[in-house]
């Protein structure tokens, strides 16, 4: 850095030689104005002599002193002739020529300044020394170049201007003064600097120096008693000492770590009380909760008492931290219901940093349940208002809304009730997204900073916390949904209609469940006692029908059951053929039950058809022919009822058949005891009734087999009705008045209103084919008994067996 | 007030899926949402429920996608589902014409529930790739919709992955949210898009889907 204040050139090649300062380079020389146009300092001889070879330091000073006398000889020259040659010799020549003209005098030269001036000497001296190198100069080359260097790295704090600094005018030399000095003030800072660093050195080694020379005197004095060997009891003093020392350092140890294990730092305690609640606010609450874990391990101790204080201020650090949270959660909810109402629907997405801390915050929180509970119930509150209010805006008749209202149509209940129940299911939807993307802690995994006593503690309330808050929202609402559908439910009547009232509301209690509604909460009970209301209905209905039929209403000459019971019967079965249609059969079975098909079926069938038929056949005991009309018209109404449920015997009797089946049996008695009172007035009538009787008496004609079975009979001869005058009387002209006629009589009389062609049928046959087996069976007993009368026996029966059955159609 | 704890703005859309039963509404939902096929029928029960959410910029849509019975006996449930939607999706199945024959029936629901102008119409014809079982054209299809006055019409195989997501960047497209952005959604596909992390192409791209095979 000491090239400014010396002349640049060769002469520092010589460690002995100080060379002139650089203000004696011919400022005269160099015009002020142009000091900041490239100025170039002159090179008179130096550049002639450049081919000259210039080894050794003495060469080059010997070459620099020769142009140095030949210049002080041009000074006796005019100064015209000499400008140049002044001008290109710096140094000395320079420096005189300084001191002998005045500012006037350089001002005048100025104007004949010449390119060759010191500047460009310089630049030139500079130029050689900074690129080339002997084994000589090195040294100082490298020290001038790394000055170089160090200069321009500093240029910014020196401050510099370097086109200034290298003017060979005042204010060049008044730069380049200021520039020293500016080097040497911040040398004596940097001095300073390194000796403020280390004088706490220095106060520390003066301090020491006392103590390490008593130790060194002490030492020193040690040595000097060394041939008198230390006692083994200050051996044992000294090794008793070391052993306590470590001891107290371990225990020092071990109690830090205590002390760091079960307290707060002054950051993590400010941080609780001050700090704004984020990530790291809830990894100090983990730490209390941590301390919290590891002081419930202090209540084992024989003394409790540290433990005991130290949960109580654990305690008490967790409830201010939770009540932080707290806050935080209220605020953070007020903000969202704030940009709710102002702006709709928010959401969040799952990566949000402030929703990872309010889901972070509400594990924290859910260690506190008053708090928690308290949250919860804000949250709750937000949701189910909102939902509320949009439920009503749904039945607001001039709603801005979009889509149509929920109007009650008098001729489609179901379309309003399932409009109702629809906008319910996409509330809930609403809300279980709601409630899943805000308390769905089921794949959280953010367990790393949470405590995993509160993961595992609170893990099933935790888990189920969506579930509770989707309820509890659900909840507000749960009475005015249940009035919206009560108030249609309660006043309809139509058994069809609330068969499919039914079915919906199974549908939706299916749907709401699936969707996370409980199946204990408010609103599955209300839908299910709306079930009972409506499955009720549905039978009370069919009961009230059934209770106000009038068993008065006369029965026609046709004998068909009443128009009321095809009525009933129509209404009964649509019950039916929905119960089978049903999309849950399994709880349509709740309302055709037992009991339902023993009201309106077996009621029907015991107590309506009895009471029917024995008001209109009251003297059926007496009267044989109203007895007669009375089994017709039974048969025929059994047949009706029978006809009618059939097709449900396998769905809908299929749990208890038996009332089918009794309707059943009931009409096969009636139908038998139709068969034997037909039957017992055919045989009145062909007047074989008594010997009908009579052989039955002696041997069931049904069971005679061969003619051997005939000779059971002969015991009849003693009976004086067996007579063949007698039998002719009796028997011969009704059988052959009848018989042709029988088959006639029964289609076109008895049977005729009997409405099933099949009973009828049965019965017909039935009686002839009983007709046709005692009247042979009686023809070849006569033919055995009398076997010398038997012509006449064939007058009086002249029918043979195949011709009084081919009389009845019968085909056997 | 924070911006960030009052999340971003979201808009939900309610899409209906109607059509005769067995034409695949509920298999188009699955791909969409899932990107996977069931060979086994099974029927809906009722009425079923899924959403998805798409993201551009700061907006946030959510898609309902309500997916109908098309069992007779569910019938009655419908006409309250299309009440407050804002897209219906009627679905036939090109090997079944008698489907495709009921779509007015579907479209005049849609109509006397929802006026013409309220809702976003899109016919959609299934099962393409049953090429030998074909009974309806796509021409016919294109006619139908176009009497209808649908604004998309699109054939899809469910089984193959045909044309389904294409189907719902033109929903996508047309929703009022999107429809003077030219950016890109995000969460549309389930595989969440090529172009960036999240974030798919909504411009129609009718190759990308051809991928599960040539439909004729």
């Amino acid at each position: 850095m000491s090239f400014l204040e010396f002349q640049l050139g060769d002469a520092f090649t010589d460690s002995g030689f100080l060379p002139e300062p650089a203000s004696a380079l011919p400022l005269d020389s160099v015009p002020l104005r142009e000091s900041h146009k490239g100025f170039q300092v002159p090179v008179p001889d130096l550049l002639e002599s450049r081919e000259v070879e210039t080894n050794t330091l003495q060469e080059r000073m010997k070459l620099y002193v020769d142009s140095s006398m030949r210049g002080l000889e041009l000074r006796s020259q005019p100064a015209s002739n000499r400008d140049h040659d002044r001008s290109a010799v710096p140094g000395a020549t320079s420096h005189l020529a300084d001191r002998e003209q005045s500012l006037k005098q350089m001002v005048e030269v100025s104007g004949n300044y010449k390119p060759e001036s010191s500047d460009s000497v310089i630049s030139r001296k500079l130029s050689r020394i900074l690129n080339e190198y002997d084994g000589r100069t090195y040294q100082k080359d490298q020290d001038l170049r790394r000055s170089f260097l160090a200069l321009e790295a500093h240029r910014k704090v020196l401050a510099f201007n370097e086109s200034v600094l290298v003017q060979p005018s005042v204010m060049g030399s008044l730069a380049r003064q200021s520039l020293k000095s500016n080097l040497e003030h911040l040398l004596l800072q940097n001095n300073l600097t390194f000796l403020e660093n280390i004088r706490p050195v220095v106060n520390k080694i003066q301090r020491l120096s006392e103590p390490i020379e008593r130790t060194l005197t002490i030492g020193n004095r040690v040595c000097e008693k060394r041939p008198t060997p230390i006692p083994d009891e200050v051996w044992c003093r000294i090794k008793d000492k070391q052993e306590q020392l470590q001891t107290l350092k371990m225990q020092k140890t071990v109690l830090s770590a205590v002390r760091d294990s079960l307290t707060l730092s002054q950051i993590e305690d400010h941080a609780i009380r001050n700090a704004e609640i984020d990530t790291e606010f809830l990894l100090v609450v983990n730490r209390i909760m941590i301390i919290k874990e590891r002081a419930t391990y202090l209540l084992t101790l024989p003394s409790a008492e540290a433990g005991k204080a130290l949960l109580k201020h654990v305690n008490s650090q967790l409830e201010i931290a939770n009540k932080r949270i707290y806050n935080y959660l209220v605020d953070f909810l007020y903000d969202l219901q704030s940009a709710y109402r102002t702006f709709g629907e928010r959401s969040f997405t799952s990566n949000d940093k402030t929703f990872v801390v309010f889901r972070k915050c509400l594990v924290y929180l859910s260690s506190d349940l008053p708090y928690f509970s308290e949250f919860l119930k804000r949250v709750v509150k937000m949701r189910s208002q909102a939902a509320l209010d949009n439920f009503l805006s749904q039945f607001d008749v001039e709603s801005s809304s979009e889509s149509k209202p929920i109007i009650l149509s008098a001729h489609d209940p179901i379309r309003y009730l399932g409009d109702v129940l629809a906008y319910v299911h996409s509330l809930i939807v609403n809300e279980a997204d709601f409630v899943n993307s805000m308390f769905d802690f089921q794949t959280f995994d953010e367990e790393e900073d949470s405590p995993q006593s509160i993961i595992n503690k609170n893990q099933k309330f935790l888990s189920e916390l969506n579930l509770k808050a989707l309820n509890d929202i659900m909840v507000p609402l749960e009475n005015s949904i249940r009035i919206r559908l009560e108030q249609i439910i309660r006043f309809e009547d139509d058994i069809l209609t609330n068969f499919d009232i039914f079915d919906l509301l199974k549908l939706y209690e299916m749907i709401f469940t699936k969707y996370g509604i409980f199946e204990d909460s408010t609103l599955i009970r209300n839908l299910n006692a709306l079930e009972n209301v409506s499955s009720n209905k549905i039978g009370s209905t069919l009961t009230d029908t059934l209770s106000t039929i009038d068993t008065r209403q006369e029965i026609g000459a046709d004998l068909l059951p009443p128009s009321w019971l095809a009525e009933y019967l129509t209404t009964l079965c649509g019950v039916f053929a929905r119960y089978e249609k049903s999309s849950y059969p399994e709880d349509a079975k709740q309302i055709v039950s037992v009991e339902f098909l023993n009201e309106t079926t077996g009621r029907l069938v015991n107590d309506k058809l009895e009471e029917f038929l024995h008001k209109n056949f009251p003297d059926m005991k007496r009267n044989p022919s109203e007895k007669e009309n009375f089994l017709v018209a039974q048969i025929n109404c059994f047949d009706n009822v029978i006809s009618k449920l059939k097709p449900f015997k396998s769905t809908v009797f299929d749990n208890d058949g038996n009332i089918l089946i009794k309707v059943e049996n009931q009409m096969q008695s009636s139908i038998k005891a139709l068969t034997e009172f037909e039957s017992r007035l055919l045989f009145q009538k062909t007047g074989l009734e008594l010997y009908f009787n009579l052989f039955n008496m002696i041997f069931p004609v049904e069971s005679v087999q061969d003619e051997l079975d005939y000779d059971m009979y002969l015991s009849t001869l003693e009976n004086p009705i067996m007579n063949l005058t007698k039998i002719r009387e009796s028997v011969e002209k009704p059988v052959s008045d009848l018989m042709p006629a029988a088959l006639d009589e029964f289609q076109k009389n008895k049977v005729f209103h009997i409405m099933s062609p099949r009973i009828g049928e049965q019965i017909t046959n039935t009686c002839l084919r009983q007709l046709l087996r005692f009247y042979q069976v009686f023809r070849q007993v006569l033919l055995h008994l009398y076997p010398d009368s038997q012509e006449e026996v064939l007058t009086v029966l002249k029918f043979t067996g195949d011709e009084a059955a081919m009389l009845f159609g019968l085909s056997d | 007030m924070s911006a960030s704890r009052t999340g971003k703005a979201l808009t939900k859309y309610k899409i209906v899926f109607l059509g005769e039963q067995g034409v695949g509404k509920t298999s188009l939902i699955t791909r969409f949402m899932y990107d996977t096929f069931d060979d086994h029928y099974q029927a809906t029960i009722g009425i079923d429920f899924l959403s998805k959410t798409m993201y551009l910029d700061d907006k946030t849509v959510r898609l309902q996608l309500w997916d109908t019975a098309g069992q007779e006996r569910f019938r009655s449930l419908i006409p309250s589902y299309i009440r407050d939607s804002h897209v219906a999706i009627v679905v036939y199945d090109v090997t079944n014409k008698k489907s495709f024959e009921y779509i007015d029936k579907w479209v005049d629901d849609v109509k006397n529930e929802r006026g013409e102008e309220n809702v976003l119409l899109c016919i959609v014809g299934n099962k393409n790739d049953l090429v030998e079982e074909r009974q309806v054209s796509t021409e016919e299809g294109e006619r139908k919709a176009q009497v209808l006055k649908a604004k998309i019409f699109v054939e899809t195989s469910t089984k193959v992955g045909y044309n389904v997501k294409n189907l719902f960047r033109k929903i996508a497209k047309s929703l009022p949210e999107f429809q003077n952005d030219s950016g890109k959604l995000a969460g549309l596909d389930g595989e969440a898009g090529k172009t960036a992390p999240g974030v798919i192409d909504i411009t129609t791209n009718t190759e990308e889907d051809t991928t599960g095979g040539c439909q004729c």
